[in-house]
């Protein structure tokens, strides 16, 4: 073969070339796309992992939460007000054990020594909890109507698993309704900002020069005023007498408009240093136009970073309902968020007297603490080629 | 110190040059243990250095020559590894230490670091600290080495200034890194270096990142240094001409292994083994005739699998046969001085159709 | 070697490129760095000139200039198209610009970065077909083209540039170059970022290349041996401006510029009986943002007087022979005595 044609490969002659066989892992490895790439450094984070699973459960009872919870929100057991929650046995009075979890009547009786209210289980009586159970109607996402619930007991029996407030309802129902309200306004304030946030961090990094100078100012002063007092004046500015729904969309709205901050300046941050870079300058001398390149090469090379950027500011967002909630600036009865449920524990008489009032609490914790893991663990495999070269 | 006392240190270092060994490195290894699997950086490494001498530790990247340097200082990357051989080190005061018995972050090393070993780096920017000043960090060796105070520490970082020939040392050494010119920058790390006198002067790829004009500055700089102190050197680079003007005994490295060594004429006269020879033919030469270049065929290996036998056999064009698949070659002796490590020079057996 | 045409086919006349240096709150411009300033020279056809020079003297600039990536301070940029008209890059608007491309395409340095991670080789290689309008079908068949040609298997093209490694990068990136079919490639220090032995694979497939395609090379580096091995013709450029260009032999052997004298003998050439570094050039190269008068090596050079302080040297044919000229800029190249290799 002469100099120049040993260059040239074909089918036969290229495996020869090669100077080890290919494992299909590295097959795999070779022809991975990005995606692929931050999916398998993903996988290694345990806590990341977890928490996505959660969340992932988190949004499927939001999603379905008529048929998960086992009462309605406004359903009012007058028998158990502002009650304890009841016990799940497996073992009954007798020793025996049943499989099936069961819950006894309980009832709320005065202690005529202490006067203390407690609550009484009559063991004669035992409801077992049923999956797939026909129980109180529903408008299932204002579409049909259905009674299927995912548990409950049979007609006649009670069941409040996380107790009662003092008009006696259910605690568990009323916060798994109120996970669809207050998980939700976080992704519509994050999709409203992810809008926002490229489109004007991208027009500050495109651009530069003044007009990067003055959106830089901007968000600089937009981000310095207090956020509290901030989202209480909108907040107070909506008025009350709107509808339920229009006052949530008005939150979100508040929610995304120091949210695209954050992003934005990533983006900005983001454009100018890959503006430089070499495969840029390349398509654009091979006669790409500008579109082509923001959408091909920028794009692409920054929208890890966006996810992660979106998947932190939620909790905020989370976190900022259920503080204007709680203070009642934010959505009221009978609209059910966690804010709105731990309105109800406000004060400390109410705290010390039924402290399952504060489970919705519980549930913000674990979902900003999701939220922030599974950042964690997109942030550290948002940029598969940080480690090669 | 005063400048009589710099004096006298180094008619004295002067007074003890002998040919004697004063690092001594045998059979090192040097394996990290990563998710993807073990990655063999260096796979018995054996070579020495004399008081006075200097020895070139020729070779490509992946070749592993940056960590043996980097383990002989313990300063290897801080994962998961296995390190075994020997680095024995005759001090100043004449004992002898397995530098490598040493904890990683001991007293003991410490005190080698900087006053009897130095090394300098590739990218003097990220060698210096980025927020102290010259004198900062200069003087930071002289008073832990040397116990000076500290104004007397600053009045001789700027006496090495001018000695790696700085201009205007007395305004240069309050000056920060980002200061001064990438070649300045390997003046004064050659600077700190060299304040504690030490015995040995480790050079990983020193003149790689930097013009040609200036390289030939610090390269001779270098050379002066090593006149002046007596300073061992022991330089890593893959760049041959360097290698032919700096030192007198040649390494060539070549995944983890030592391939051939050599006095340098030796080496570049009679290049023995099959890498090193394709290694001489792969590069255009600057004077002399015009010649064609050959590159070598195929690519390194991956570090993870290391091959059956010899390093090189999948890409060498000399085999002798099966047994380049199957062992690895021992060192035998082509000259004086001259070894290398390769089946077509040794006597052993040529074992058909294993 | 290639026989020279008449007409060059890419001709830079007096070209600049100030970078303005920005201060303050308001970044106004409070001088220039004169990173090209006032460079002249041509190339023909089938030949390599390679440009030379160390960090600061401009060479990446010119490159990055004569592919319109900077816009050029004034200058000219005459360029033979395809069609075989001579045009002015330098007064091109974008959409115009975008035609004339298709002739004259670019090989970076950064193997790692020349290459967007996130896209398969198909589609890096594509880009510029693409650009131009072909057709997804068309461009896998010349993709697969481009590959074989460049050494790799067509196979690969599925493949992510991590699956690469150095060599193999620059090659993806060769045949991006080519993908259009130009006349001519300008190269910026293509094997610099490359292992030893790799060096002399893409070298040679650059070779061959050009004798395959009919190519012509701008050969950017800062490496002279490389220089001796590939190019015909070298243009030396110290801080800005040109300091010598002659054909390769006659630079090495008889340079006429002290810079360039300086610059042969302190390579160290691999051969350990040579002698090396009788002497050194001290100093380093003058602030790109003062204005210089006179030569601006002058500072540096062992052989200045006063006229060289006073007085810009012009880059000169220095001797007899037209047919191929041995361009210098110093006053003095016909007193002294100046050493090759």
């Amino acid at each position: 073969m002469s100099e120049t044609e040993k260059h040239i490969v074909t089918e036969e002659n290229a495996e020869k070339s090669e100077s080890k066989k290919l494992t299909a892992k590295e097959e795999q490895l070779y022809a991975a796309s990005q995606w692929r790439l931050m999916w398998w450094r993903f996988k290694r984070h345990k806590l990341a992992m977890v928490s996505a699973v959660v969340l992932v459960i988190f949004y499927l009872v939001a999603m379905f939460c008529e048929v998960v919870a086992p009462y309605e929100p406004l359903y009012r057991d007058i028998d158990y007000v502002q009650a304890p929650p009841q016990k799940i046995h497996f073992v009954d009075e007798t020793g025996k054990f049943h499989l099936r979890p069961f819950v006894y009547r309980t009832s709320q009786i005065l202690d005529s020594e202490t006067w203390e209210r407690k609550s009484v289980e009559d063991r004669s009586q035992k409801y077992p909890i049923r999956f797939f159970i026909r129980g109180d109607k529903y408008k299932f996402w204002k579409l049909f109507y259905s009674n299927w619930h995912l548990f409950g007991v049979e007609e006649g029996g009670n069941m409040h698993l996380l107790g009662t407030d003092r008009l006696g309802r259910d605690m568990l129902s009323r916060v798994i309704y109120g996970s669809r309200i207050s998980l939700s306004i976080g992704l519509v304030g994050i999709v409203i900002s992810f809008f926002m946030g490229i489109a004007i961090g991208g027009v500050a990094g495109y651009y530069g020069g003044v007009i990067d100078n003055i959106i830089q100012r901007m968000i600089e002063t937009l981000i310095s005023i207090p956020g509290l007092p901030l989202w209480m004046a909108l907040g107070a500015a909506l008025p009350a007498t709107w509808p339920p729904l229009k006052i949530y969309f008005g939150m979100t709205v508040i929610m995304s408009i120091i949210g695209w901050t954050g992003l934005a300046r990533v983006v900005r941050g983001k454009f100018l240093s890959l503006r430089e870079e070499d495969f840029v300058v390349a398509a654009q001398l091979c006669g790409t136009s500008e579109s082509k390149i923001i959408v091909r090469h920028l794009l692409p090379s920054f929208m890890s970073h966006i996810i992660v950027s979106l998947t932190l500011a939620l909790p905020g967002m989370i976190l900022g309902e259920t503080t204007l909630s709680f203070i009642g600036i934010g959505l009221r009865p009978p609209v059910v968020s966690w804010g709105v449920l731990l309105n109800g524990a406000q004060n400390v008489q109410a705290v010390a007297m039924a402290p399952w009032l504060l489970f919705p609490a519980l549930f913000v914790i674990v979902a900003v603490l999701a939220f922030n893991f599974l950042g964690d663990g997109l942030r550290d495999a948002a940029d598969p080629y940080s480690t090669n070269e | 110190m005063s400048v009589n006392a710099v004096e006298i240190e180094k008619t004295e270092n002067k007074q003890t040059a002998s040919k004697e060994v004063i690092l001594d490195v045998k059979d090192l290894k040097v394996k990290f243990l990563t998710d993807e699997g073990a990655v063999h950086a260096v796979n018995g490494v054996d070579f020495k250095v004399e008081s006075g001498g200097s020895v070139g530790i020729l070779g490509e990247s992946g070749c592993g020559k940056t960590m043996t340097a980097y383990s002989i200082l313990q300063i290897l990357p801080r994962v998961k590894k296995i390190v075994t051989g020997q680095v024995n080190f005759k001090t100043k005061n004449g004992s002898i230490q397995n530098l490598l018995k040493l904890e990683a972050d001991g007293k003991e090393i410490r005190k080698i670091r900087g006053k009897e070993i130095s090394m300098i780096f590739q990218e003097p920017m990220t060698a210096f600290s980025p927020v102290y000043t010259i004198c900062n960090q200069i003087s930071e060796a002289l008073m832990i080495h040397q116990n000076m105070d500290k104004i007397a520490a600053r009045e001789r970082s700027i006496k090495l200034l001018d000695l790696v020939g700085i201009p205007d040392p007395g305004r240069a050494v309050d000056a920060y890194p980002f200061q001064l010119s990438g070649g300045m920058r390997q003046r004064a790390m050659i600077a700190m270096a060299l304040a504690c006198h030490p015995r040995i002067l480790i050079a990983d790829e020193p003149t790689t990142a930097l013009d040609v004009t200036i390289q030939a500055q610090v390269l001779k700089l270098i050379q002066s240094m090593q006149k002046e102190f007596n300073l061992a050197l022991m330089l890593i680079t893959h760049n041959l001409g360097v290698i032919a003007h700096m030192v007198k005994h040649v390494y060539v490295m070549y995944l983890g292994r030592i391939v051939e060594e050599g006095p340098v004429e030796e080496i570049f006269d009679n290049p023995s083994h099959p890498y090193t020879k394709a290694l001489f033919k792969s590069i255009p030469k600057l004077g002399g005739n015009k010649e064609k270049i050959h590159p070598i065929e195929g690519t390194v290996p991956d570090a993870y699998v290391l091959p059956k036998g010899c390093a090189f056999h999948a890409r060498c064009t000399e085999m002798v046969g099966d047994i380049c698949r199957l062992k690895i070659p021992g060192r035998t002796k082509i000259s004086e001085n001259h070894y290398v490590n390769c089946f077509k020079y040794s006597n052993e057996e040529i074992i058909e159709n294993v | 070697m290639s026989e020279k045409h008449n007409e060059p086919i890419l001709e830079v006349q007096e070209l600049k490129k100030y970078f303005p240096v920005k201060k303050g709150f308001f970044r106004s411009a409070t001088g220039v760095v004169r990173a090209v300033d006032d460079v002249t020279f041509s190339i023909y056809q089938g030949e390599t000139l390679g440009l030379v020079g160390e960090s600061g003297s401009g060479k990446t600039t010119v490159a990055k200039v004569i592919m319109r990536a900077y816009d050029p301070t004034s200058g000219k940029i005459f360029i033979k198209t395809a069609e075989g008209k001579r045009v002015d890059m330098a007064e091109l608007d974008r959409r115009e610009l975008k035609s004339v491309r298709k002739n004259i395409q670019m090989i970076f340095q950064d193997p790692y970065s020349s290459l967007n991670p996130r896209m398969p080789v198909l589609d890096l290689i594509a880009e510029p077909l693409q650009a131009y309008g072909w057709t997804q079908k068309k461009c896998v068949a010349r993709v697969g083209e481009l590959l074989s040609l460049v050494g790799l298997n067509p196979r690969y093209m599925r493949r992510y540039p991590h699956a690469f490694s150095g060599g193999q990068r620059q090659r993806i990136s060769i045949a991006r170059a080519l993908a259009l079919n130009p006349s001519i490639i300008v190269a910026d220090e293509p094997a610099s970022a490359l292992d030893v032995s790799v060096q002399a694979q893409i070298l040679n497939l650059m070779e061959d290349m050009q004798e395959k395609l009919n190519l012509t090379y701008l050969f950017i580096t800062h490496d002279l041996s490389v220089v001796r091995y590939l190019c015909d013709r070298v243009a030396v450029m110290y801080a800005g401006k040109l300091a010598e260009v002659a054909k390769t032999e006659e630079l090495f052997t008889k340079p006429l510029h002290p810079y360039t004298s300086a610059l042969l003998s302190a390579v160290p050439d691999a051969d350990p009986h040579q002698r090396w570094l009788e002497e050194t050039v001290s100093g380093e190269v003058i602030d790109l943002s003062k204005e210089i008068r006179g030569c601006p090596f002058a500072p540096r050079c062992k052989y200045a007087v006063q006229r060289c302080h006073d007085v810009l040297p012009l880059l000169e044919n220095k001797i007899s022979n037209i047919e191929n000229p041995h361009f210098a800029a110093c006053h003095r190249s016909n007193e002294i005595q100046l050493k090759g290799v």
